[in-house]
């Protein structure tokens, strides 16, 4: 029965910017188009059921055409090119244009409606509507609180709370979030208006600057008291539906409504508490501008010859001196003279460096002076007997650079016969180590004698 | 109670003053700041406000260096060391110079309530590039410059060091990176010669007298220079003169 009520899913970012795309979702108002709109807008406001015909758009538009001075002779093209893109972008809804008799009828859509409201009831919005929509929503929260304490079937719940939360407190809070954004424009328009007054007249517009500020402000204030004050009893009057309702399974979905309305209400309080905040940084600031900037330079002569200044900045000559201690990069230097010494100590000797290749001379010259008996004594020198003792002193990780070493060096000595002769015999594979290294290598037996 | 009772064979007292000045836990991180060159704005409302107590005593401290403890009319502190002070001293390059004074005058301009004294390196840009002239501009990025891309970049980011060259002053707060910053007073002492309507030549040569600036020359100044320019300092006060 509650699955009835679960939120339809939501869509998520990317599904919902896939949709425009797909959908291909546009919107292109031109301002004579947008004070078409609004013309409208007006027209319908004055009709019954706000319908509108063909014929009341099309002199709505020429109201539009004339003051935007466009030229009259294609005027009606222009105009049903302009409601034809209207139902496109879905800003008219058009119905009954099937039958012969009956012309073609008009009606804004909600989202005409938006627009419209936006531009043209923006000034309507105050902190009066405020505190009428907040005693409002606490006299429904009043109502909806009294119907849960008194409870009743499954209907009744739907109705007397469901629905009052649903379609009335939500809706109030929906409207005071809509408030809230067009105090913020407000806002930003005294901002603006600030900024202009300074950029004409200066010194003039500081008590016309100070007046809007100290407005605003107070007016920021006041609104944030009526929240803050309104705002502790609505809290509490959601919480105690809360509490009624808490616990029931039936009722899961009043539970998560009023949940989401709280979380809503707390938004709504903290917004007044930003913005609040936020005006009175920029009070602060404007505040110190005045002071310093204004103060400094009343009749803006200065600006003026900075400017100048600027301009022939080629015959600018003076830079100014400031302190500046000595880099730390050369304090670093410093500090590694003073330890040159104790790196500078006499190095034992197991720790002298020793180049490889000076190593590898050393370790060849014992390997000639041994191989050197056999020669001298013109013994058969046979490589894998030699190599089996010579690598058993040495770990196994340098057996291969020992055996180079030997090879080579054997290598010096001579030939065999076998090679000498030609015979072909292949010679036979013999084991040097324990870990199976094995060399194949005929008897070295013909000496040079060229060395000697 | 007397701290002069530990030494009192010498005739110089240190002042009870300054001794508490010293003392104060502030003084060590407030004195290297000044040293390594920054000023003290009104919003570094802690420091600012022990400097304010303790100007007269600290004046005293640093003088003995040659280096001016100096409050500027608009409030802040800094250290201006002489010719022959003990610490060390540096000069700001042309383009500082010239990138000072715009944001000397951005600093009055009613913009800066836009954003809440908020401005970006882009303004900062356009700015320079719409009051100063732009071949001199480039000039100082590449002598031989063609007006290129290349160079406009180079300028920016020479601009770009020149904001954090401001930032270690004391003179500008950069928001995050340095594509945002504001103002500190401490920018308008690049606007000291035309704060008044005397004679700006007049003022320059004030500036160069008391130690605040030094003259310019044809290259960027480097430290050699600076020791050339403190040998030679009123040998080139006359050469002012004979430029102007």
């Amino acid at each position: 029965m509650t699955k009835k009520y679960t939120l339809a899913a939501q869509k998520n970012l990317p599904e919902l910017v896939g949709w425009v795309k797909q959908e291909a979702f546009c919107l292109n108002l031109s301002s004579d188009r947008l004070a078409f709109l609004i013309a409208v807008s007006v027209v319908a406001e004055q009709e019954l059921g706000a319908e509108l015909t063909e014929a009341q758009l099309h002199d709505a538009f020429r109201l539009v055409s004339d003051i935007f001075g466009q030229v009259d002779e294609t005027q009606t093209e222009r105009a049903n090119n302009a409601v034809n893109e209207f139902c496109r972008q879905q800003l008219f809804n058009r119905f009954g244009a099937d039958t012969m008799d009956t012309a073609s009828l008009y009606r804004l859509t909600p989202l005409a409606l938006g627009i419209v409201n936006f531009y043209a009831q923006q000034k309507t919005y105050s902190n009066v509507k405020l505190s009428i929509l907040l005693t409002q929503v606490a006299a429904e929260i009043t109502k909806v609180y009294d119907a849960a304490k008194q409870g009743g079937d499954e209907q009744y719940w739907d109705e007397s709370v469901y629905s009052v939360l649903k379609y009335s407190v939500e809706d109030i809070f929906e409207r005071i979030d809509l408030t809230q954004r067009a105090m913020d424009s407000q806002q930003q328009a005294a901002k603006d208006n600030i900024a202009q007054l300074l950029h004409q007249n200066w010194s003039q517009a500081i008590s016309a600057c100070e007046q809007l500020l100290a407005e605003t402000s107070s007016h920021l204030r006041e609104l944030q008291d009526t929240l803050t004050s309104a705002g502790d009893k609505l809290q509490s009057g959601l919480l105690n539906i809360q509490e009624t309702v808490h616990g029931n399974e039936d009722y899961e979905h009043i539970e998560v409504l009023v949940f989401n309305l709280q979380a809503r209400l707390d938004g709504i309080i903290a917004w007044g508490q930003q913005s609040i905040d936020l005006w009175t940084r920029y009070d602060r600031h404007v505040h110190k501008f005045i002071r310093t900037a204004i103060d400094m330079d009343k009749n803006r002569a200065f600006s003026q010859r900075l400017r100048e200044s600027v301009q022939n900045f080629s015959q600018h000559n003076w830079h100014l001196v400031i302190a500046e201690e000595d880099r730390i990069l050369e304090l670093r230097d410093e500090t590694l003279s003073f330890r040159d010494e104790t790196i500078t100590g006499e190095v034992p000797q197991e720790m002298e460096y020793q180049e490889l290749v000076d190593i590898q001379n050393e370790v060849a010259g014992r390997v000639e002076a041994y191989l050197a008996q056999f020669k001298d004594n013109q013994q058969p020198l046979e490589l894998a007997m030699v190599l089996r003792d010579f690598l058993a002193d040495y770990p196994s990780v340098q057996h291969f650079d020992i055996a180079r070493l030997v090879i080579d060096e054997a290598c010096k000595l001579g030939l065999s016969s076998a090679e000498v002769k030609f015979t072909g015999a292949q010679a036979p594979w013999r084991p040097i180590n324990t870990t199976g290294a094995k060399i194949q290598a005929h008897h070295i037996d013909t000496y040079d004698t060229d060395g000697q | 109670m007397q701290i002069t009772d530990l030494n009192d064979s010498t005739e110089q007292y240190i002042s009870q003053d300054l001794a508490r000045a010293v003392a104060n836990p502030l003084f060590p991180q407030i004195d290297a700041q000044l040293r390594s060159g920054r000023h003290i704005c009104s919003d570094d409302f802690q420091a600012h406000s022990y400097l304010a107590d303790a100007y007269e005593a600290l004046e005293f401290f640093y003088r003995r260096y040659q280096v001016e403890l100096i409050k500027a009319p608009e409030g802040f502190f800094y250290l201006r060391p002489k010719s022959n002070a003990l610490l060390g001293r540096s000069v700001l390059s042309e383009l500082d110079m010239l990138v000072g004074k715009v944001l000397c005058y951005l600093y009055l301009s009613p913009e800066r309530l836009a954003n809440e004294g908020v401005f970006t390196l882009t303004e900062l840009l356009e700015e320079l590039a719409n009051l100063a002239d732009e071949t001199q501009l480039l000039r100082m990025v590449n002598q031989r410059s063609g007006g290129s891309d290349l160079d406009k970049q180079k300028l920016k980011e020479k601009v770009k060091g020149c904001l954090r060259r401001f930032r270690r002053l004391g003179m500008v707060t950069l928001i995050g990176g340095v594509d945002k910053f504001t103002l500190n007073e401490a920018i308008f002492r690049f606007g000291a010669d035309v704060r008044t309507d005397e004679d700006p030549r007049e003022v320059q040569m004030r500036l160069i007298r008391e130690g605040e600036a030094i003259v310019h020359d044809d290259d960027m100044p480097t430290d050699e220079k600076l020791q050339q320019s403190d040998d030679a300092d009123s040998d080139n006060e006359e050469q002012l003169g004979l430029e102007v």
